[in-house]
């Protein structure tokens, strides 16, 4: 793995943590950071000793959202550049959406703005419960774009109207409810929260999570309900007749782990 | 209706209970009791004396799940039988989806992998508080494919998400909770529930509610929302002018119950 300015990647016990790494702004992203961003979960797919991708603030804050000294700046160049630019938004919060591993937010302090985009796209998130969070784009004249589809997925169309419109801030309790983190909890509760899902996460098929991944992503963006028929048969025929599957059920039946359990 | 050999049917006051009924192995299921469940809710589409369907297990369990010897063995047939018998499994979710009666899984003991299309397939789930709930196949290397729209459905992208990587366990109230079930309830509280829910459905018209749940598979699955404007209006311009539309509108202005209520 590459050495990183904005962000930070530590491996440790198969799990790959991403640290946002500008405290002094807490973590607000620029364009560095966002390519930095794309880099390191593109070097996770690829890495088979990383089981469970997570991703953290260091610092006050998970993150303050983009810099507003970058989106103002980008705006003055050309359009063509200021479009180029914001791809690579959307890519960034894609890219961690197709994830090919398992991926979890740990949330603390503010998530502002495109914040919500990192957080919403990970497969779990779980929050401190004083974490600040504000959907403050309509605030400066501007929308939270590239993170809506990450967001409504989450919190549905009408709850987006809600935040989006009213930009106003609300705590981790709240954004449970909402269904925009999985789960909030008080601060000296979190990371052994966080501990235990790892731990259940190292016991599912490392293959099948990711045709697990792939089998929701499909079922959600790409097929219709009368094609999701064949769709998941072919992929039940598959995923039994694999080694992990045939390894997984056999564990099973003969009462021991499977062999990716340690 | 024929004899099966893995569920029993059983039919009282127009109503028509499929009972799993595989109880020394917590009513797993393979291929014969996919294919009994799909004949079965066939023939409940066609009997005019049953109005409410109701899905549940003899013995401790709801069910476990696919049985994992017939899974196992299956992946050793050819790719195309094995593709085959895959495809019994999403038809057997498919059709209770579709059926045109509404339909209700009672849930208790344990509902492990499979068993969730089940009951995600239903219309209505209620559960014992004590049942306990997996999406465990990423735990043994396979994944919850057949049964992934109809989790959806209910439980949304991300709480499947959470649901189906972890393959943690949960109890009636987070199923609740994550809206895996309509409600959960105590034990001592089900049966009584299910009887107030089934009393409500038969003072609903029978083919209004196959309508609506006709209404509501399409605009769920096949309506663009702007096709949906014409597709809504013609839907009521069809239920009001129809007989038991009628009757319905009629029985209400006239302050009296209307003909499809059971004396």
């Amino acid at each position: 793995m590459k050495n990183y300015t904005n962000i930070e990647f530590e491996l440790k016990d198969n799990i790959g943590t991403v640290w946002f790494n500008r405290p002094d702004k807490h973590n607000a992203m620029n364009d560095v950071m966002i390519s930095e961003i794309i880099d390191c979960f593109e070097e996770i797919n690829n890495m088979d000793d990383v089981r469970i991708a997570i991703i953290k603030g260091r610092g006050k804050s998970f993150c303050a959202g983009a810099d507003l000294n970058y989106m103002k700046g980008i705006a003055e160049f050309g359009y063509e550049e200021n479009y180029q630019d914001s791809l690579r938004l959307a890519k960034c919060f894609n890219v961690i959406y197709t994830c090919k591993k398992p991926t979890i937010a740990v949330v603390h302090g503010a998530a502002i703005g495109g914040a919500n985009g990192i957080l919403a796209a990970c497969d779990f998130v779980y929050c401190d419960d004083e974490t600040k969070f504000a959907f403050s784009e309509v605030k400066l004249g501007i929308t939270p774009a590239t993170i809506s589809p990450y967001v409504a997925k989450r919190i549905g169309e009408y709850g987006a109207r809600d935040l989006m419109l009213t930009g106003r801030r609300f705590l981790g309790k709240e954004a449970e409810s909402y269904r925009l983190v999985n789960k909030s909890l008080a601060a000296e509760e979190l990371y052994e929260h966080v501990n235990s899902i790892i731990k259940v996460l190292m016991t599912s098929g490392p293959d099948a999570m990711a045709a697990c991944k792939t089998l929701i992503y499909d079922i959600s963006n790409t097929l219709t309900f009368d094609e999701s028929i064949n769709y998941t048969a072919k992929m039940i025929a598959e995923l039994r007749a694999s080694k992990e599957g045939q390894e997984g059920m056999a564990s099973f039946l003969e009462k021991r782990k499977p062999n990716w359990v340690k | 209706m024929e004899k099966f050999n893995t569920i029993e049917f059983e039919l009282s006051k127009k109503i028509g209970t499929v009972w799993l009924n595989r109880p020394e192995i917590h009513n797993a299921f393979n291929a014969v009791m996919l294919k009994e469940i799909i004949e079965c809710y066939s023939e409940i589409n066609k009997m005019n004396n049953v109005r409410v369907v109701v899905i549940r297990g003899r013995g401790k369990s709801f069910s476990a799940g696919a049985d994992l010897n017939w899974m196992r063995d299956v992946a050793k047939y050819s790719y195309q039988e094995n593709y085959n018998e895959s495809l019994i499994v999403s038809e057997c979710f498919k059709t209770i989806y579709t059926c045109k009666k509404p339909t209700i899984a009672i849930v208790h003991g344990a509902a492990i992998g499979g068993a969730n299309g089940f009951i995600a397939a239903s219309d209505y789930a209620f559960t014992e508080e004590n049942t306990t709930f997996s999406l465990s196949e990423v735990k043994i290397g396979i994944v919850p494919a057949c049964i992934s729209p109809y989790i959806l459905k209910r439980v949304g992208e991300f709480g499947t998400k959470d649901l189906m990587l972890s393959g943690r366990r949960i109890k009636g109230n987070e199923a609740e909770k994550y809206k895996l079930v309509n409600k959960s309830l105590p034990e001592s509280e089900l049966n009584e529930y299910l009887e107030k829910i089934i009393r409500n459905l038969m003072t609903s018209g029978p083919y209004a509610m196959t309508s609506c749940k006709n209404l509501l598979y399409e605009n769920a699955n096949l309506n663009s929302f702007y096709s949906s404007i014409d597709y809504t209006a013609n839907q009521i311009a069809e239920r009001r002018a129809s007989k038991e539309g009628q009757e319905g509108m009629a029985s209400f202005l006239e302050k009296r119950k209307p003909n499809w209520i059971i004396k």
